[in-house]
């Protein structure tokens, strides 16, 4: 059995290739992770004080990992996490696998490499005797394991969330940033942002949905979006059409759209309603509400924010969003690339992963 | 002759068959000069009787559409309506509604199309849904009591879910006890129930099932065919006696195929086209795109619906439905449309 600190330098080895996905990071830096998450860095080797006992941390092991398609990050994150702690890790990858994550794990030395199993399939082994499992994906993929998994698993499930941005300077640059958070991984990720707020009212609004539509032109043209299958193509092309028929009989709606394919869509809606597209580049574009009013104007849908991503970023701003109570806001441009410590949907990322028994 | 009066001649075969193009792009223009929501979008698209000169550019609306009811997509006054039929769906969801004012076409269309496609006549029909009085709203429910009174007039008692959604498996059974040959409606889901309740029960010899609705379940989705194996075994039935048919609240026509057919088939009154969703144009010949439908029975609406599932043209009027894309693996864990999806009748 290895000690965290031999588990984070022998991940320190693979700094590079990791801090892609994770973002940079360094031995301090996981150490401090684990002194927020589980109270002292030698939690996990030690018997520690707390309070008037001494207690030690325990991972939740075999840590079963189902991780979505989408992008990269999640099976990174998840499997660092569960490496952290000392769990061994179980890893479903979707059909198809994710080659990025997979080559990865060839690289690593020995110690931690022997820590990992991958597969694409869900045998009986692992569904019945994993200590926990950490799911990712959408509500189609969490129903399916809810009930392949037996009742009384731990789970920890991440998904479906959307994200979105508020727009408070509207901008050719903040355009390119909603363009970034936009268009990264076609929008599959929960940190992926769906719908912008701008403030100003409907006419900055409009404007601004026109500049966003030359970003998301200009983006598209510099990186094209890779082939997608008919049924996203038929998606948009259906939430188009309704945008179109909607805007005919006259309510306040407009939409631009990529000629000739599907690539990017911009939809102005004066209504506020928060409501999830069907992905792959396509956004909608909301004059902002006012602050006290934003939980009602955005609707049911606000309860599944993940993150909201402003422009500027200040907490004057975000502070004025307290009222949805959003796990995460960030600068504009940042939503998919979160800090190694935050809390992904509100949820602590290592301390969810380790049991405690006390002594004393 | 009146275009309404013309078109029911022509399903009940009293007149002469005219031709297609021309009585289409007659109901396009009437439907353009009485039905103000869809003419304005069909303005929007620069689709109009003026610039459309075959009905493959007759303009088709989404499904959704009828979901927006304060564009309400009929033909005529309010006041005039005299049944709506809603798409399914919980107290949340936003249901679509398609409003006729007279339901003769929609009848006719059901009866002709049945003859036409020579579907064997359901003496001994037995329905796995509510009755017509508990679900005046369903297209479906509609759909098998027009049927019903058509062809068997005195089996007005055979509706087998009660208005709690109580589903009475024991009718059946005495039924099927009896030894002569019966049909049995249902939606697929209602089939699933039954299939799901473990006790098999054997159809008389000469017995066959009408199943329709997606397979797009509460909890998981199923595979047709799979699901289509287990229904044959539980009812012990040949499992090309499993007549499916592809219909919608929105249309008034429906398409069947026999389990083990290639495609559906419409009535001659309907057209179907294949479109790329990606550049809105017809898909390739052979290649898979998105399903269209022409209906000229739905005369009181829009005959040119634009439905969410894929499917390969076979020809004018039939094609092999692939339903949502099965390449489609479910990825990433972002919050879409679709999550707010329900089946759709």
């Amino acid at each position: 059995m290895i000690t965290a600190a031999q588990r984070i330098e022998a991940l320190l080895a693979s700094r590079d290739a990791l801090a892609l996905w994770i973002g940079d990071f360094d031995a301090h830096r996981f150490n401090q992770l684990l002194e927020t998450q589980l109270g002292s860095h030698e939690a996990l080797d030690l018997w520690v004080r707390r309070g008037d006992t001494r207690a030690r941390a325990f991972p939740l092991s075999p840590l079963l990992h189902i991780v979505s398609g989408n992008t990269p990050h999640a099976a990174f994150q998840s499997v660092v996490r569960g490496l952290l702690v000392g769990s061994h890790n179980r890893v479903k990858l979707p059909t198809g696998g994710i080659p990025e994550f997979e080559t990865w794990v060839t690289a690593l030395p020995g110690e931690l490499s022997q820590l990992i199993e991958i597969r694409e399939d869900l045998p009986d082994e692992w569904r019945l005797t994993s200590a926990a499992a950490v799911i990712f994906g959408g509500s189609a993929t969490i129903e399916t394991f809810r009930q392949q998994l037996p009742a009384g698993l731990p789970r920890i499930e991440y998904g479906p969330k959307l994200s979105i941005a508020m727009v408070f300077s509207p901008d050719r640059q903040a355009a390119d940033l909603a363009a970034i958070d936009i268009l990264a991984f076609e929008q599959l990720g929960c940190l992926s942002v769906q719908a912008v707020y701008v403030a100003g009212g409907p006419l900055p609004t409009r404007e601004f949905a026109l500049t966003l539509a030359e970003a998301l032109a200009r983006h598209r043209e510099r990186q094209p979006r890779p082939a997608i299958s008919l049924s996203d193509a038929g998606a948009i092309s259906n939430a188009r059409e309704l945008v179109r028929f909607r805007a005919a009989n006259g309510e306040d709606t407009a939409l631009i759209e990529s000629p000739g394919d599907t690539s990017w869509t911009v939809v102005y809606a004066s209504d506020p309603t928060l409501a999830p597209g069907p992905l792959n580049g396509y956004v909608t574009v909301h004059p902002l509400p006012a602050s006290g009013q934003l939980p009602a104007a955005l609707g049911p849908e606000a309860a599944h924010l993940s993150t909201v991503a402003l422009h500027p970023f200040t907490d004057a701003f975000a502070d004025r969003l307290e009222l949805l109570a959003a796990p995460r806001v960030c600068s504009l441009g940042r939503s998919q690339q979160p800090p190694l410590f935050w809390h992904h949907d509100g949820r602590p990322p290592l301390a969810d992963l380790v049991t405690w028994r006390d002594r004393g | 002759m009146a275009l309404r009066e013309r078109l029911l001649d022509w399903m009940n075969g009293s007149g002469s068959a005219p031709a297609f193009e021309a009585i289409a792009l007659e109901v396009f223009r009437h439907q353009f000069e009485h039905n103000a929501a869809y003419a304005r979008y069909a303005r929007a698209l620069d689709h109009t009787p003026d610039t459309v000169a075959t009905w493959l550019d007759i303009p088709a609306v989404p499904t959704d559409a009828f979901k927006l009811t304060r564009h309400p997509l009929r033909g005529f006054p309010a006041e005039a309506t005299r049944a709506i039929f809603r798409t399914s769906g919980t107290t949340r969801d936003v249901r679509g509604e398609h409003a006729f004012d007279d339901l003769s076409l929609y009848e006719t269309s059901i009866l002709q199309g049945w003859r036409h496609l020579d579907l064997p006549i359901p003496e001994n029909p037995w329905f796995l849904t509510q009755s017509p009085e508990d679900a005046p709203d369903s297209s479906l429910v509609h759909m098998f009591s027009t049927l019903q009174r058509a062809h068997a007039p005195l089996a007005r008692d055979r509706w087998l879910i009660d208005d709690t959604g109580r589903l009475d498996s024991q009718r059946l059974a005495h039924a099927a006890a009896e030894g002569r040959p019966l049909v049995l409606f249902s939606t697929a889901l209602a089939l699933l129930r039954l299939v799901e309740s473990g006790h098999p029960l054997p159809l008389p010899a000469g017995s066959w099932i009408f199943e329709t609705g997606g397979y797009k379940g509460v909890r998981v989705e199923l595979d047709p065919s799979e699901f289509r194996e287990k229904v044959a075994a539980h009812f012990t039935i040949v499992p090309s006696r499993l007549l499916n048919e592809y219909g919608m609240t929105e249309l008034s026509s429906p398409f069947y195929a026999w389990n083990g057919e290639p495609c559906h088939q419409g009535s001659p009154w309907t057209r179907i086209r294949v479109i790329d969703p990606d550049s809105g144009k017809p898909s390739r010949p052979g290649a898979p795109g998105y399903l269209e439908i022409l209906d000229l029975a739905n005369f009181g609406s829009v005959a040119a619906i634009r439905t969410q599932d894929l499917a390969i043209a076979r020809d004018d009027r039939s094609f092999t439905l692939l339903g949502r894309d099965p390449g489609a693996l479910p990825r990433g864990c972002s919050r879409r449309a679709d999550d707010l999806l329900r089946p759709s009748r």
